[in-house]
Formats: C-alpha cells, structure tokens, sequence
C-alpha cells in the first residue's frame, strides 16, 4: 500500500513542533538522518566533555555519576542492522562511542538518543514512539538530544487518527507507548521555563520523505 | 493545609499571606498570562463542546465505576500485574508500603501524584524507614521544605528563585547562584543520581483505561517516564474517578485538560503503560506492576445525585487559576491539600469538616470557576451547599441567624432601616462616609468597612470629585 503525503498535514506538524522548540529538518534517505546524527553529535558543545549539570556544583553522590561519563556516545536502540553499522561507522570515523544497548551503563547520561517514530500527530506535533523496549526508554530520556526520524507519510491528523493503532498495540499483554512534543521542560520555578530538567534538552524531528 | 484552630487564627494565616509581597505579585502575573495563554490554546476549538464532552465522559465513567474496576482489574491481572482496592487514604499506603517489604525495596523515586498527597504516603512510607524521593520539579522543592503544595499543576508557585536557591545550596551542600537555567541543571543532576539508585518507583495516573488494563500519565518533565522505567517495582495510585471505559475517552480528556491546566496544546510527554514492560533490574527482566486505586468516598460521591458531578474533575487546576480569592492569598490559605475551588469540596469529603468550614467561607461565589471549569462542575454551587451542610451540622453564627430573621421580615426589615436613619449622625464622618459603624461582628475588618453615606446621590459625587 503506497500513503499518500497531505503536505498541509507536514506543514501543520512542522508548525506545531516548532511552537515547542523542536528542531524540524527534512533529510531525503536514513543516510542523511544518519550523517545528521553524528554531525549533531559533533558540533555538539564542541569544548565542553562535561554533560549538561555536571559543570554546576553538586553534591558528591551526583557529581560521581557525572564522573562515569568518558566519551560522546550515540545511542541508537532499535536501528536495523544495516543502519546500525552505518551509524556506527560514521560514529567511529569521529571517535564517538555507538551503542544498540547497555543504557543502564550509561545512566550518567548519553549525547544522543536515536530512534525512528511509529506516528506524527499534526494536530500538537506530537510524536508517537512505541518505548517497549527499555533501552528505548532509556536512550530517548537520558539522551542531552534525542534525534527523531518520523516518515512523512504517518503524519496523521490529531490524537484520535492515532487511536486505532494505539488501541491495538494497548491491547498486548505489555506496552509502554509514549506522546512526546518538544524537549523535557518544566516552569516549577516562577513559572519561568526551562528546557532539559530530566530528558532531553533538545528535540530534533528528521522528516523523512515516502 | 489547614490546621488553623478556628476562624480567628485562620484570618490572621490569611492575614499573613496577604503581606505576603511575592505571592501576590506572582499570582497577580500568573492569573494575567493564564487566560491568554488558556484563550489562545482552545481558539481553533469548540470549547463548550469539548467541556461537554469530558462531562459526558465522565458522567458515564462514573456510573458505571464498579463495573470499570473489575474490567480493569480483570484485564490487567491476566497481563500479570496486580491490583488493589484501597478504601481509605491509611489502607493505600498500608498497600504499599507491604509492597515495598515484600519486594525488599529500600528506596522510592516518586512523580507527581495529587492521590498520593492525599494519602500523605511519604509520611507512612518514610516511617516505615523507606528514602522517598519526590521527582517533579516542584514537588522535590516542596518535599525538601517540608511543605504541601500550593496550586495542583504548580507546586511551588509561592517561591522566588532565591529561596530555592537557598534550598539547593544546603542540598548540595555548595552555593549556588538565583540562575533558574542553572538551578534547573543542579535538579536534573542530583535527582538523576536518585532514579539510578531506585527501587520503587511511584506514579500517579492521569487515565485508568479499563478496556486494556493500562494507564495514562500526562507530565512535562518526563520524569514518569523514568519513575516508571528505572526501578524494578512500578506502583500507580489513582483515584477510581481516573477509570474510563477506553483509550478514546482518555484522548477527549487529553484534549481539554493541558490547554485548560497551562495554555499547552499538550503536555510534553504523555505515556500509555500496560501490563508488565520490559526491566532488566528485575529479576525475571519484567517489572512488577501494581495498580492501587483509592477508594476514600469516591463510590459513595458517584452515587449522590448532587455532589456526582465532583468526579469529573481532572484535576488541571483552573478553578483556582481564575479565583480572586485564590489570587489573594496562595494554595496554603485556599486549600488543605487539594487547592481552589474543587479543593474547597474535595476538603470537606476527603479530609472532613474541620479542614474544610473555614475554607469554603472564602467563595464569594462570583463563578470564574464554573465558567473555565474543564468539567462543566458547578463549583460555587457545590461549595455553597457545603458551607450549608456544616452550618446545619454545626449550627449557624449567631449575626447569620439574627440576619436571616430580619430578612424574612419585610416589615421588620424596613422598620428597622428607618431607625437607622436616626444613628446615622453618630457613625458619618461628614465627608460622606460611615467610618465610625460599630463592628462588632467583624472587629478585625474594621478598617475595610468604610461605606459611602447613603443620602442624596448627587451630593456624594460632588464631594467625592472636589476632592480628587
């Protein structure tokens, strides 16, 4: 069955994502999403090793977990094969460390978080991830950025449009599916918002075409 | 919370809170920036419908709740997880503070649960010698200074960035600077270090889909999300009012409650958990799941044809965004631990009539309330028939009876106008004020109690313009 692409609904995701400070960028194939990935990782706080927090002053239990943190490090935990080794390959050619799994050796914190979404929600642009597996999880929330690659062609519309393939997935015996629009934030302190307060600082959205 | 003795020592709390400079210019921002940010978020939308619609919802939900908890329960046991049936607030935490003996835990990572607050579970599961650490923003804040919170989307409203700077410096033991970015920061890496340490992990729901035993949360930091998927046990308290019959009644809801809550079109997470997920700190690679669901009068509130509609609250906290009474004085002052207007009635069923009579006599029933309310729930309605209960139950003030009387007296009323006339001298102040009115009945608004003299209108004015 080939979908077909609503460009208004892609505009619309696109509009809504950028609301929330979503970084939106159209790649044309998972190579590019890929090569944008590692590139990411690379420009990323490019004279600074520590991650985000750790550079403030902590209390000896929190700055020890900071002190774990050896090398930029890419997780990518459902990737195909195929495009794992690609994405590693490019990750080792800059000296990143490339992961599919081990996040819980990795709970200081990763650089970036790499997965490809099951649905766009236009409505709030929204992302719809399926998260059973725990390194998805993990990956996705301990991540400083998480790169998402969403087809254009499952954008839909607003939450219910989504609900019949929701239900079907809620209806296994184990599931653990999440919304996610923008980055973590929070305004708990005079209602001033920042970004990154638990997961990610940053959310990058990669529209692939088809 | 309110542990005011009586009226008195709950006027001078009050009292308090008014000289309270911060709060009230906090409050004073956050109720401007709200309605727009609230009118912008709904102006695609048919808001009427979509407050119909989560009453309809809810309404239906909640007269069939009984019949929803066995579903739910059915479902989710067959997906291996368990579910309990609390009734009250003390048997909650009793379930889970077993949970937490059973499976050995030592440690507990929270996320944001008004059910929880509550049950007051941190006292029980702190006695019990369990370290709990509260993970939302706000909450943390809150649970370190060893207070309740004040509004329900925005627990730590009440304070500046300098005393939780003040705050952070004696957690880390370091100083720290009134940078909110960096504030943040300090938060995020201490409390990271606290979900790795985990054993338990607590969850509030914001849904209980009873069609697929799963729950909904909605948050914005995303630390349920890590509360859920780090530690190796997974307790959700929720009130049975969270049970809906399916996903599609659980995305109406979401539709309306982050618009209506902050302005956001949607909340930067929401997660759909069911059944037993994948965690590798378990020991057979599988959390162990348990649904608590809180009883605490709600089956009985489902069934009274007046306070029914209660159950629809979703709990975003727009009654008291929009309370000018709340605006005055703070959630420590409008509420015991559930704040604002739908705080005023929830006090009286969950936590009982001494928490709740001096509460509910600040409505001035002006029904902003019932007007954002995500719900449709006659808020100043319900609290009036509240105030009445306790009143007939407690017997009413004697200024209120005396009233009551001359009011139902028409010839009493108006005999009593014209003697007053005759007083009138002794109270004027000439300047077309009664500044003098002997208050007896209100000695401590006094000064507030200064009312234009009553005489030729057009006089007054005069007055009033000269001297401006």
């Amino acid at each position: 069955m080939t979908k077909n692409i609503d460009k208004e609904m892609v505009d619309l995701f696109r509009t809504k994502a950028e609301l929330v400070s979503a970084t939106v960028a159209e790649v044309a194939d998972m190579d590019a999403a890929l090569q944008y990935a590692v590139e990411l990782c690379d420009s990323k706080e490019a004279c600074q090793l520590l991650l985000s927090g750790c550079e403030e002053n902590l209390s000896g239990g929190a700055e020890a977990l900071c002190e774990t943190i050896a090398q930029k490090t890419i997780c990518a935990p459902e990737l195909p094969k195929k495009q794992f080794d690609q994405l590693k390959k490019l990750s080792d050619d800059k000296g990143f460390n490339c992961i599919a799994k081990g996040m819980r050796e990795n709970l200081g914190g990763i650089d970036i978080g790499f997965t490809r979404v099951n649905l766009g929600i236009a409505e709030t642009g929204s992302l719809v991830l399926n998260s059973c597996k725990e390194e998805v999880r993990i990956a996705t929330m301990l991540a400083e950025i998480h790169v998402a690659v969403l087809k254009k062609s499952d954008i839909m519309a607003d939450a219910f449009a989504v609900s019949d393939y929701l239900k079907k997935e809620m209806g296994k015996e184990a599931d653990y599916h999440a919304f996610i629009t923008g980055a973590s934030r929070t305004a708990d302190i005079e209602r001033v918002l920042a970004l990154g307060v638990h997961g990610p600082l940053e959310l990058h959205i990669l529209l692939l075409e088809g | 919370m309110q542990n005011a003795k009586d009226l008195k020592e709950y006027r001078e709390e009050l009292k308090e809170s008014l000289d309270n400079e911060f709060l009230r210019t906090t409050l004073d921002n956050f109720a401007v920036a709200y309605k727009a940010g609230r009118a912008n978020a709904f102006k695609d939308f048919d808001l009427p419908q979509l407050i119909d619609d989560v009453a309809c919802a809810k309404d239906a939900a909640a007269s069939r709740i009984e019949e929803l908890y066995e579903e739910f329960k059915k479902t989710a046991e067959a997906a291996g997880a368990h579910v309990h049936l609390a009734k009250d607030a003390d048997e909650a935490n009793r379930i889970i503070a077993d949970i937490a003996k059973k499976s050995d835990c030592k440690t507990v990572v929270k996320s944001k649960s008004m059910t929880a607050e509550e049950t007051l579970l941190n006292h029980l599961l702190e006695d019990e010698g369990l370290e709990v650490t509260e993970t939302d923003l706000g909450e943390w804040i809150i649970q370190l200074r060893h207070e309740g919170p004040t509004h329900m989307v925005m627990p730590a409203i009440h304070l500046s960035r300098h005393q939780v700077k003040d705050l952070f410096s004696q957690v880390t033991g370091k100083e720290q600077q009134s940078d909110i970015d960096k504030l943040v920061k300090v938060a995020r890496r201490e409390l990271r270090r606290k979900y790795v340490e985990a054993d338990m992990g607590v969850t509030g729901a914001n849904f209980a889909i009873a069609e697929t035993g799963s729950i909904g949360l909605v948050t914005n930091e995303g630390n349920a999300r890590l509360v859920s998927t780090l530690p190796r046990v997974h307790v959700a308290l929720m009130g049975l009012d969270k049970l809906v019959p399916s996903l599609d009644d659980a995305l109406k809801i979401l539709k309306v409650l982050p618009r209506n809550a902050t302005g956001q079109a949607i909340t930067s997470y929401v997660t759909w958990i069911t059944g037993r997920n994948e965690c590798a700190s378990a020991e057979d690679g599988k959390k162990e799941m348990h649904f608590v669901f809180l009883d605490n009068g709600r089956l009985e509130m489902a069934k009274d044809p007046v306070f029914g509609e209660v159950l629809r609250c979703v709990r975003c906290g727009a009654c008291a965004n929009v309370c000018p009474v709340y605006r005055l004085v703070g959630g420590h002052k409008m509420g015991h631990i559930y704040i604002g207007a739908i705080g005023l009635i929830l006090t009286y069923f969950f936590h009982g009539k001494e928490k709740a009579k001096n509460l509910v006599q600040n409505c001035i029933n002006c029904e902003a309330c019932k007007d954002i309310c995500a719900g449709g729930i006659d808020l100043p309605g319900l609290i009036k028939e509240i105030h009445a209960r306790i009143q007939d139950e407690d017997g009413h003030a004697l200024p209120s009876i005396l009233l009551g009387k001359v009011m139902k007296n028409r010839k009493l009323f108006h005999g009593l106008l014209k003697a007053a006339k005759f007083a009138r001298p002794a109270v004027a102040d000439g300047e077309g004020y009664l500044r003098h009115l002997p208050m007896m009945f209100a000695k401590d608004q006094a000064s507030v109690r200064c009312l234009p003299w009553p005489t030729t209108p057009s006089a007054t004015v005069g007055k009033r313009s000269s001297r401006a």
